[in-house]
This record gives C-alpha cells, sequence and structure tokens, in this order.
C-alpha cells in the first residue's frame, strides 16, 4: 500500500472511530445532551489527526533519507563493481579517484599512493584539474601540511576550509584555489596503501560547501572496497611480473647453451678454416678474422643483453658493497678494467631508497660505457664534499657530444637523467680533453637528510 | 715422442657442447706446447679423467647439463691442489662469480674470447702456477 493512501486512510478512520464511539454513548445513554459530546468530538478528533499527521510526516523524512541513502549506496556499489574489473593498476588508481570523486561530488580529487614504508607519496593521482593545471603545479606533493597529518595519523580527516586549518602549510603557485576537503585513507589489514583527498564539495547550486559525516562514511565504505581492489591488482601485477622474471631467466639459459656456444663453434670453425688455408692469400685471412671478430662482437651483445634482463640485487646493500658489486659484474662481461675507489667511512647511514638508486644511475653509467664507450678502463669514485656526495664514472673510451646525445632516448643517459632530477641530484657528463667521459653525479647534503 | 711430451702443458678439456668441444681440442692441439691428455664431455667423466691423466691445467665449462658441473670442480679442486683450472663458459654472473671466488678459481674467461687471447691466458695461468710453486 502506498504511503499518502495509508495516510488518508489513518486521517478518515480514527476521526471515524471516535465519531462512532461518541454517537454509540448518546444512544446507550439518552441522558448525553448533543451539546457535550460535540466539543468532546472534536477535540479528540483534532488529536488524533494533529498526531497522525506529525507521525506521517516522520515517516516521509525517513523515506526521502532512505532512497537518498539507498540512490548512495547504488551508486558505491556500482564504483565499487567498476573496480573489481580493472587489473591494471595505473588504471585501477585513476578509476578510484574519478569514482570517489563523483560519488561525494567533489570538485577535485587526489589519491597519493605511499612508497613501501608508507612515509611519503609515491605516487600522485589527480582527478577534476587539467593536464595542464598538474603541469604546472612541478612535483608531488612532500606530504608536509594537511596531507601529512592523513599519512601519519592514517584516520579520515574533514576541514571545512584548509586556509584557516592550523595544520595547513599553504599552496605551491599555480595551485588551484581549495577550500572544503576530505581525506580518507585506504588500508588493508592496517596497511596504508595511499590515501584518497576530495576538496571543494559542489552543492546542487554549484557553490563549494563542506563535507558532510553522510560523505565520510560514504567515501570511508569505498575506501575499503578500494583497498581490496588495489590490494588484487598489486598481486596480479607481482604474479605477473614474477612469471616474466622466470621466462627471462629461462630465455636466458636458452641463451647460454643454444645461441653463444654455438656462435662461439662457429667461430673456432673459421678459426681452423684460417689456419687450413694458410698460406693463402691475406685478403681470405683478414676477411675470416673480421668475421670471427663479427661473430664475437655478436656473444658480447648477447650476453649484455641478458645482463640487462637480469633483477638487479641491489636491495639491502650498501653503497660501497653495491659498488663493488656492479664493479666486478661488469668486469666478469667484458675487458673493462673497472676501478673502485670509495672514501673510507660510515656509508651506512644512507637511506635504502637512495643508495639503490644511486646505484640504479650508476650501473646506467656503466652499461653505456661498456656498449658504446669503445673504454679500456673505469672509474668509479666516490667522494664527501662539504655540501654534497659526489659519485663519477670516468672511462677512457672515445667520448660523445653530451649535447647530441642527450635527445638520444635509447642510450639511458634519458634514464641517468631522469633518475637524478627524482632524486634532487645533479648529473653532469664531461668530455675529458684526456679522451672518454666523466658522468658526475653530485647529491646535496639535504637530500640525503630527507 | 715421449720426450717432446714431457716439456708440454698436459691440458684436460670439459665441455659438453659437441662443436664447441671438438673445435676447442682441435685449435690447442695445433699448439706445440700444449698437449690434450683427455676431452670429457660430462662431470663424472672429467673427475675420472682427471685422476687417471693427472694433468697439469683444466679448461672447463661447468655450465654442464648434468647439474653438477660445479660440484665438480670443487671436487677436483680439493684432490688436486696443483692443477691449475681455467673456466670457459658463456655467461658468468654474480652468483657464478662468488663460487668461483670461493674455489680459489681466478682465471674466469667468457666465450667468445679471441682465440690467441684464450691460448695467452692459458699459458699465463699456467706460468703463475708454476711460479708460485717455486
Amino acid at each position: 500500500m502506498q504511503i499518502h493512501k495509508l495516510k488518508r486512510l489513518a486521517l478518515l478512520l480514527p476521526v471515524l472511530f471516535i465519531g462512532g464511539v461518541l454517537i454509540g454513548f448518546t444512544f446507550l445513554d439518552p441522558a448525553t445532551s448533543w451539546g457535550m459530546v460535540f466539543p468532546v468530538f472534536v477535540i479528540l478528533a483534532v488529536g488524533a489527526l494533529g498526531f497522525t499527521y506529525w507521525a506521517f510526516g516522520l515517516i516521509e523524512r525517513r523515506e526521502v533519507e532512505a532512497g537518498w541513502r539507498s540512490e548512495q549506496l547504488a551508486a558505491l556499489h556500482e564504483a565499487a563493481l567498476a573496480l573489481t574489473e580493472e587489473l591494471d593498476l595505473g588504471t585501477l588508481l585513476q578509476r578510484v579517484v574519478d569514482r570517489a570523486r563523483t560519488l561525494a561530488g567533489a570538485k577535485y580529487g587526489a589519491l597519493g599512493v605511499l612508497d613501501e614504508n608508507s612515509e611519503f607519496i609515491d605516487q600522485f593521482i589527480t582527478s577534476g584539474i587539467t593536464p595542464d593545471q598538474r603541469a604546472q603545479l612541478g612535483p608531488l606533493p612532500r606530504g608536509h601540511g594537511l596531507l601529512g597529518v592523513l599519512i601519519k595519523v592514517g584516520e579520515s580527516i574533514r576541514v571545512p576550509d584548509i586556509a584557516t586549518d592550523a595544520r595547513s602549510v599553504g599552496f605551491p603557485p599555480y595551485h588551484p584555489p581549495m577550500q572544503s576537503l576530505l581525506g580518507v585513507p585506504i588500508k588493508f589489514k592496517g596497511e596504508i596503501l595511499g590515501d584518497l583527498y576530495l576538496t571543494n564539495k559542489l552543492s546542487s547550486a554549484g557553490a563549494v560547501t563542506a563535507f558532510s559525516d553522510e560523505d565520510q562514511n560514504l567515501l570511508e565504505m569505498f575506501a575499503s572496497q578500494a583497498a581490496i581492489a588495489i590490494k588484487n591488482a598489486q598481486l596480479y601485477r607481482q604474479s605477473h611480473q614474477l612469471a616474466l622474471l622466470q621466462e627471462r631467466e629461462r630465455f636466458g639459459m636458452d641463451l647460454h647453451d643454444g645461441v653463444i656456444q654455438s656462435i662461439y663453434a662457429v667461430g673456432l670453425m673459421l678459426d681452423d678454416a684460417q689456419y687450413r688455408s694458410e698460406p693463402g692469400p691475406p685478403e681470405v685471412k683478414a676477411t675470416i678474422a673480421r668475421a670471427i671478430e663479427g661473430l664475437n662482437d655478436v656473444i658480447r651483445d648477447i650476453r649484455n643483453y641478458i645482463l640487462d634482463l637480469r633483477p638487479q640485487r641491489f636491495q639491502g646493500r650498501h653503497l660501497p658493497e653495491g659498488l663493488e658489486e656492479l664493479a666486478r659484474e661488469v668486469r666478469a662481461h667484458s675487458f673493462l678494467n673497472v676501478n673502485v675507489e670509495i672514501e673510507s667511512g660510515d656509508w651506512t647511514r644512507l637511506s635504502p631508497d637512495i643508495t639503490v638508486e644511486i646505484l640504479h644511475i650508476a650501473r646506467e653509467a656503466l652499461t653505456n660505457i661498456r656498449k658504446h664507450a669503445h673504454a679500456s678502463g673505469v672509474d668509479v669514485t666516490l667522494k664527501r664534499q662539504p655540501e654534497a656526495l659526489a659519485l663519477a664514472i670516468t672511462d677512457n673510451g672515445v667520448g660523445f657530444d653530451p649535447a647530441q646525445t642527450m635527445n638520444n632516448e635509447g642510450n639511458g643517459l634519458r634514464n641517468m637523467q631522469e633518475r637524478a632530477q627524482a632524486l634532487g641530484a645533479k648529473i653532469a657528463l664531461i668530455q675529458r680533453d684526456a679522451g672518454g667521459m666523466s658522468v658526475e653525479l653530485l647529491i646535496p647534503l639535504h637530500v640525503l637528510q630527507t | 715422442m715421449e720426450q717432446t711430451q714431457a716439456g708440454r702443458i698436459r691440458i684436460l678439456l670439459a665441455d659438453d657442447h659437441p662443436h664447441v668441444r671438438e673445435q676447442l681440442a682441435a685449435r690447442l692441439k695445433r699448439e706445440p706446447d700444449f698437449s690434450v691428455v683427455a676431452v670429457t664431455t660430462n662431470s663424472v667423466q672429467t673427475i675420472q679423467e682427471a685422476q687417471l691423466r693427472r694433468p697439469a691445467l683444466l679448461l672447463m665449462d661447468p655450465i654442464m647439463r648434468d647439474g653438477l658441473g660445479l660440484a665438480t670442480l670443487r671436487q677436483v679442486r680439493a684432490n688436486f691442489p696443483e692443477l691449475v683450472i681455467v673456466v670457459l663458459t658463456a655467461f658468468v654472473d654474480t652468483a657464478l662469480n662468488m663460487h668461483f671466488q670461493q674455489m680459489g678459481i681466478r682465471h674466469v674467461l667468457t666465450k667468445g674470447i679471441a682465440s690467441s687471447k684464450l691460448l695467452a691466458e692459458l699459458r699465463a695461468a699456467y706460468a703463475l702456477q708454476r711460479s708460485n710453486r717455486d
């Protein structure tokens, strides 16, 4: 039965009932006068009608609320479903922040993904700002102000006006104006995977308002769904990478057992042919020698290729150890004479993240030398300067024009530059007068201390 | 014949790749100061021949399909400390290098090395051992 029919009935029935009872009384007791009965009827009827109106008003309000709530839950359900379909982590994260923004009716949204130790913002995915705006904003937020509160405390945060909040540290230049904030952690079994931030809740009229309790509840529910989806995508990615690694290992073994051996055997046969052709025409001898050299180059390329496919085992190493290991590896696979010189002292306090980054840059530099420099020797030196840590990788090869080569994506220099930039370090490629190149990496002390 | 054999470096060659083995043996035999005393195709054979022929130098690719190459090296190392061991393999990674270091094997070469260089390395390794012993 519909609520307004019920209401009509509820209004009519008590009046009829009271009327009926009073008429019954007057019949049973002829002494009662109509003048007495009528006011009693009016009073009772008004009371009953008033109560009914009040009760139904309440029911109707609850119903509107329930309708709104079920709409929200439907939206939440739909949003959560949309998440579970996605296995690609990058796409998923973007979808999470987009959905969260529409769910709570916010103008801007962002998702900060934390690093493994749940300390720093590793990725910052935005929604609602244009790519141009994003580009103008520059580097990732460091999590000093209000964003940091969420990271450190791990509980939801709701602020009606960011500007007046004591924990705020202000916005960088070109940041779009933001007023109200709602932030919710994305937790999976107690581990914080990331934080979801919404700003500028828009009312139906389009004005910026504060976020409500309901918004917070809804976003928290959504965040718990998002956590499962993100973890799922992470696990999927991991298993995928593992399969890829195993494939590469197998691939490496095949190259070892098959290709390198066979090419080497052919080289030896040519070597034998050269010997047997003696004293043949000198051109034949020279041609065979070139062929052997060519085959040996191919083997070297294949080896470099396998080396590049190998996972790096830098995790958990201190910088000097890591550099020595790199040097060993390069020595094993080339005829490069690698000399490592490390200033004595305590290098163990360097954070693992920075250490790994430095080692990656060093590896990239050594790979470049191995592949392109035609060098016979490399010096790797690590020194402390008053204001910075200095790593120099210097070879005695053919050198190149840095201005030209920088634009070339294929050779790893760009990679090195990007890593250095992300680290907040300076990197310079210097052409040496004596021939060869020097890659110099300067990591300012303030970077090391963070 | 025995007379001329005496001054030669007695070499045991172990490699399970047939073409590489064949070609390497032929190349080594061409050198007047080398004598290839045995050529083996697997780990067990290598230990047996090392015992039987008492070579001065073992040239081996320890990455063998029987999976016992490294164990063989370790055993040969222990049984014949005087034997010069030169590893010649297709690919050396950090883990493999550490095995060699632990065993005290200092001569590790990779396939693709020019033959002249390989021969020079073998002579140098042998000479080093002689000078250490004297």
